[in-house]
């Protein structure tokens, strides 16, 4: 498994001379990891920086240029109402959308991986277009849509808009978990007599339980995200990015940098049990065969 | 076998006529709209009204080509920033590689604004990093913000993890013996790379930069925050006609143009790439 | 059976696919036809012509009241000072960026007969406050509701040309449309022409408000503001902005936002009010407001209540708030913007004289002598004018 010993960009090992060679050589066969440290570097410096600044003590109102070291923000983070209140609409939408996305997505890949049906190219047409489709034309067909109907925009069409866009991430999650585990499982199920129900509930579900974490989890961290469909169909309600755009105009206090924070620790403390769950668990797969739960 | 069909349709069509309704139908009533005549004050009527799609274009033909051209750049550039970093991972990540991706993906756990505001404190003329491109000879005029340069970094930077992702799956499903086989015969490490490696990972680059591609022509955070008012792309002008000037017919036949360019590129691509990686049955290659 | 499933279906896609699609395009062809007949055939309702209704006061104000109104304007002590006085929750939210940005958010909702819980927009310009009234999106103000703007509104504010007798506004705050400048990176910026400097190329910005920007950059031009402007004008002021834009003169164009670039120093000057410039001078000591050599823009925002406002006594207790001398004189102490509230200069006079004298918050007669007031467009000349204008900052 050693996956060192397929390196195709590595030198063969040659005689040496003398110490420039050698570092040559040493950066030879190092390049690629100094490489993806600067590359995943890159990635994480606007993040060092939104921590950096949540420490901030600004001398005004822009939280732009470093004015010293403050616990303040912290220390109240939930002071300012407004940001508050956008903060606990994004959670409470983000919730709410991830939850009914994956309900809706896990049934459609059921379906369309289980199932044989007329219109299955149309329902995977479907799952891909939102996803595929630009978020401004998403945004503003559905602003459309809310306008020529007279629904009045709200946290109701927000949540409407999210749920959608959604569901075409969860289904895919699910579906590709769905894909790669052997069915003989939910046939063997079957043959001794549990009906579709019964197979689904003990067989299925527990198989693709981590997907279905894990597209809740994604949808959640999409939903949370989500700025140009939110900033279309929002009326007056605000969300978490909805807040820091209107902010950024007229100087966004501290606590946005306080809250992005604690968002992503949050959320990337999920990320990382997920990703020390998954490998227990391969490691648990790796020594025993599946065995069904009863 | 008809309750089996029966099933299939009682699981799928929750979630078809949520997305008929709410994707659908809102792509059918834009193109309405966009035929439609009026403004704000009179009220909107249906009325197939064409000259929208003239004016749009006519006033709005450059921050179309613009649009196509950053996102067509920022694709090129995130590859080329992307693939190496995911080949690393997936090659010589070893035990990491979860983590390491995982680090890839954190960006996405911080919101989209507040990531490109941090490039906006980064780059702002005053900061240091500045000054020394400035002295490097990098940049002209002392400045990166409100520049073409910044827009593009920023959206490359905002869409580099949807490279890296299919870059890395279809990198991490390459048989290693391979490209052992084809050093065995010879091969130098660098042909083997370009013969074995690049074609086996092309449904991972087609993947990955429609992913970039897609998101990237439609995008106006970058341009908003990061550039200047020669930078401005179509989503700009697709949300000011929308939201601010509630000029709706124009606004929605530019949005409609929008998807449907997009949808031939699109197309043309996946033709030239000859992969179906991104539609129908195939989908799950994406997962 | 799953082998022979995939081939089975791989065998009939190409019919299975046809149909799907034909069924597919059936259900979507008959929820838009459904949807498309509940939505008057994919049309959107303009503004109503039915005569407007007036917000009724009750007798003592209470509960929560949400105000709408641009940043930097407005003390810091008003709001807890009113909710102590009166014991109405209220929420300040400083969500103007742009009247026509803010005038796009709101108006699908009124156009609902709601306000986005909004009982007071304190923010929009005489232009904005028109169209509303002529849409129906304004209720009428009930004059015994608010006693104070009655007795303490100064005269030049009374009876505006938009709102006679003041039937639907009442001013928040007037101010002056100038230059602001980092005196130590632009000092020889005197008139709204230097701005299209070469020297400053690429350090300057231009706020977004069309006639404010356009006013003082026409004056600068020569054209007459104060007469009835030409559309040839408009146009002529409009293309010079253009060039400069497509020059990179302009760094960008700007909402509020124009004020943190300033600060930093990544521009040198901008179009700007004189009271915003005043409270970044507080974080700056080098950025400056300068009076254009060829005059300023005066512009007032008006106070109104929207329709579908749910706490109208609240609104009527507030306005009442400010214009009780006292209280609009905190406001102007800190804001430096010019008061509409008689008797505010006398309370001033008490706790700090000198600001008495400062003529950008008591401009004498002859300080202003070259300022002329917003100016004015309508009917056709302000629909083209108007796009001529957001194609420039909005392409």
């Amino acid at each position: 498994m050693s996956s060192d010993a397929a390196i195709a960009v590595e030198a063969p090992a040659r005689p040496q001379v003398g110490a420039p060679a050698r570092a040559l050589a040493w950066l030879r066969r190092n390049g690629i990891r100094i490489y993806v440290g600067c590359a995943i570097a890159y990635l994480l410096l606007p993040i060092a920086v939104i921590i950096l600044f949540s420490f901030n003590e600004p001398t005004g109102r822009y939280n732009l240029t470093w004015g010293g070291f403050s616990a303040d923000a912290w220390l109240h983070a939930f002071s300012i109402t407004g940001l508050t209140e956008a903060l606990v609409n994004s959670l409470k939408l983000a919730a709410l959308s991830s939850i009914a996305a994956t309900v809706l997505g896990t049934g459609m890949a059921l379906a369309l991986v289980r199932h044989r049906f007329f219109g299955r190219r149309v329902a995977n047409l479907l799952v891909i277009l939102p996803m595929t489709s630009p978020e401004i034309v998403v945004g503003s067909a559905l602003l459309s849509f809310f306008l020529i109907t007279g629904v009045a925009l709200g946290f109701q069409t927000l949540a409407l808009a999210h749920i959608m866009f959604s569901i075409g991430f969860a289904a895919i999650v699910v579906r590709s978990r769905l894909v790669s585990f052997d069915r003989s499982l939910e046939d063997a199920a079957a043959d001794l007599g549990a009906g579709p129900l019964t197979t689904f509930r003990l067989i299925t579900l527990p198989l693709i339980a981590p997907a279905i974490g894990g597209a809740i989890f994604l949808c959640f961290v999409i939903s949370l995200d989500d700025f140009v469909v939110s900033n279309f169909n929002s009326g007056t309600t605000l969300t978490f990015p909805l807040y820091v755009f209107g902010a950024s105009q007229r100087g966004i206090p501290v606590q946005v940098n306080v809250i992005a924070t604690m968002l992503f620790a949050g959320t990337l403390l999920v990320g990382l049990l997920a990703v020390l769950f998954s490998r227990r668990r391969r490691r648990a797969q790796e020594g025993a065969e599946l065995e069904p739960r009863a | 076998m008809i309750r089996r069909r029966l099933t299939g349709y009682a699981l799928v069509l929750p979630g078809a006529v949520w997305l008929a309704i709410f994707f659908v139908v809102p792509m059918y009533l834009m193109w309405r709209l966009s035929l439609n005549s009026g403004s704000v004050e009179t009220g909107f009527h249906f009325s197939w009204d064409w000259a929208n799609y003239h004016e749009a274009f006519t006033l709005y033909d450059t921050q179309f080509f613009r649009s196509f051209y950053y996102a067509a750049i920022a694709t090129l550039i995130a590859l080329a920033v992307a693939y190496p970093l995911a080949y690393g991972i997936a090659f010589h990540g070893g035990r990491f590689k979860h983590l390491l991706l995982l680090l890839v993906l954190a960006p996405f756990l911080t919101t989209y604004l507040i990531r490109t505001l941090a490039w906006e404190t980064i780059l702002n003329d005053q900061s240091p990093a500045v000054h020394l491109l400035n002295d490097l000879g990098l940049i002209s005029g002392g400045r990166v913000l409100g520049t073409t340069g910044a827009v593009i970094a920023g959206i490359t930077y905002n869409f580099l993890p949807f490279m890296v992702l299919p870059v890395f799956a279809s990198l991490e499903t390459i048989d290693r013996r391979y490209v052992e086989a084809a050093q065995d015969l010879y091969a130098s490490p660098r042909t083997a790379f370009w013969r074995i490696v690049v074609p086996l990972s092309a449904p991972g680059i087609v993947a990955g930069s429609l992913l970039t591609f897609i998101p990237a022509v439609g995008d106006y955070i970058n341009a908003n925050f990061l550039g200047g008012p020669n930078n401005r792309m179509i989503g700009n002008v697709v949300q000011g006609l929308y939201l601010t000037e509630r000029n709706y017919p124009m606004a929605a036949s530019l949005s409609f143009v929008l998807m449907a360019l997009i949808t031939v590129v699109v197309t043309i691509y996946l033709r030239l790439a000859g992969s179906r990686a991104l539609t129908g049955d195939d989908l799950s290659e994406l997962g | 059976m799953r082998v022979g499933s995939r081939k089975a279906e791989g065998g009939g896609s190409r019919r299975g696919a046809a149909l799907g699609w034909i069924s597919a395009a059936l259900f979507v062809l008959a929820i838009s036809i459904a949807i498309g007949a509940c939505g008057g055939g994919g049309g959107i309702g303009g503004g109503s012509s039915t005569e407007a209704s007036t917000a009724k006061a009750a007798k003592k104000a209470s509960g929560n009241l949400t105000i709408s109104n641009w940043p930097f304007y407005i003390a810091e002590e008003t709001v807890p000072d009113f909710e102590k006085a009166t014991g109405v929750k209220t929420n300040y939210v400083e969500d103007y960026n742009s009247n026509e940005e803010f005038y796009g958010k709101i108006q699908p909702l009124l156009a609902n007969g709601e306000s986005g819980g909004r009982s007071l927009l304190a923010g929009p310009s005489p232009y904005i406050v028109e169209r509303m009234m002529r849409q129906g999106y304004l209720q009428k103000l009930e004059e015994s509701a608010i006693p104070a703007v009655e007795e303490n509104l100064a005269p030049q504010f009374k009876n505006p040309s938009y709102d006679p007798g003041n039937e639907f506004s009442v001013p928040w705050q007037s101010g002056m449309m100038g230059i602001a400048v980092r005196k130590d990176l632009a000092p020889d910026i005197k008139s709204a022409c230097d701005l299209f400097d070469p020297k400053y190329k690429g350090k300057v910005e231009l706020f977004t408000e069309m006639r404010q920007t356009l006013g003082v950059i026409m004056k600068c031009m020569g054209i007459d503001t104060d007469k009835p402007i030409s559309e040839e004008d408009w146009m002529a002021a409009i293309d010079k902005v253009k060039q400069a834009k497509e020059d990179g003169q302009l760094r960008k164009f700007a909402g509020n936002d124009w004020t943190s670039e300033l600060l930093r120093g990544d521009v040198v000057a901008s179009t700007g009010a004189a009271g915003d410039t005043y409270q970044l001078e507080q974080e700056n000591p080098n950025v400056t407001w300068v009076m254009p050599s060829d005059g300023c823009i005066i512009f007032t925002n008006d106070m109104v209540i929207p329709v579908g406002a749910p706490n109208p006594t609240a609104a009527y207790a507030f306005m009442n708030f400010v214009y009780e001398p006292q209280n609009a004189a905190k406001i102007t102490e800190f804001t430096h913007y010019l008061s509409p509230v008689a008797g505010v200069k006398e309370e001033i006079a008490k706790n700090d004289p000198s600001l008495v004298h400062n003529q950008l918050v008591f401009p004498s007669e002859k300080f202003i002598e070259k300022c002329s007031p917003e100016p004015v467009l309508s009917g056709e000349e302000e629909q083209k004018v108007t796009a001529a204008w957001n194609a420039v900052i909005n392409g």
